[in-house]
């Protein structure tokens, strides 16, 4: 019986303003996925993860949440931003 | 609270906006602290021709919430005429006839004065870090000039 290939990993970093880690995530994870993950590991809030976005550091461009790490090119040693989208303006 | 244990909290606190180098350099925020006030130079990320600078006065820190302004990059003089007069901005300047009161939780202008009464967003230092802050003016500058 022949086990099932699991997806490369790479390291990243990930920094928000409430911190940064450096982590290994599988290459078939989706942008959404990590997001949430790393900001669980942050102590950020989830429930508040839509206002949120991804980056690759300096790029204006958010990433697109349903793709993966893979389909976006993201290889071992990117920093990615974890950044708010909007002001909670009253 | 005297002022030897509000610099504590406030070096605590700039040392954690200086430690998110990855984020300074994301957004291209250039950091000077003089005495209690944060000056940082700030842009739109798609016009980077449009320079702003922020400055962030946190006396009597952490008691009061650091009152958000901004100023000429090189006087440091604060006025209306320094704000990028669009989006929220415009109506931090319309809001007073004093110095402009943008309201957004975390900044001194919001809850000492535009929600001094809003008991349901207490200001609080851990809930509101300078590095969020300032993020919240960037993401706010970044829809303005779009």
């Amino acid at each position: 019986m022949s086990a099932s290939k699991e997806a490369p990993r790479i390291e990243i970093k990930i920094e928000s303003t409430a911190g940064s880690i450096k982590r290994t995530f599988n290459l078939n994870q989706k942008i959404h996925a990590v997001k949430v993950s790393a900001m669980a590991e942050l102590h950020m809030d989830t429930s508040a993860a839509s206002k949120y976005g991804m980056f690759i550091k300096g790029k204006n461009e958010q990433l697109p949440e349903d793709k993966t790490l893979e389909e976006l090119g993201i290889t071992e040693g990117i920093t990615l931003v974890i950044s708010l989208l909007g002001a909670e303006v009253i | 609270m005297d002022t030897e244990l509000s610099q504590q909290y406030f070096d605590e606190q700039v040392k954690r906006l200086h430690s998110l180098k990855d984020i300074q350099e994301h957004h291209g925020w250039v950091i000077d602290v003089e005495g209690f006030d944060i000056f940082v130079v700030i842009h739109p990320k798609k016009h980077p021709e449009n320079i702003f600078t922020v400055r962030l006065r946190c006396n009597e820190f952490p008691k009061r919430a650091p009152s958000l302004q901004f100023v000429d990059s090189a006087t440091k003089q604060d006025g209306a005429q320094y704000w990028p007069n669009i989006g929220p901005f415009q109506a931090a300047i319309s809001r007073s006839q004093s110095q402009p009161q943008l309201c957004i939780p975390g900044i001194r202008e919001f809850h000492e004065g535009c929600h001094a009464s809003d008991a349901s967003r207490p200001w609080s230092y851990e809930r509101y870090p300078l590095a969020e802050i300032l993020e919240a003016v960037q993401a706010e500058i970044d829809k303005a000039f779009p």
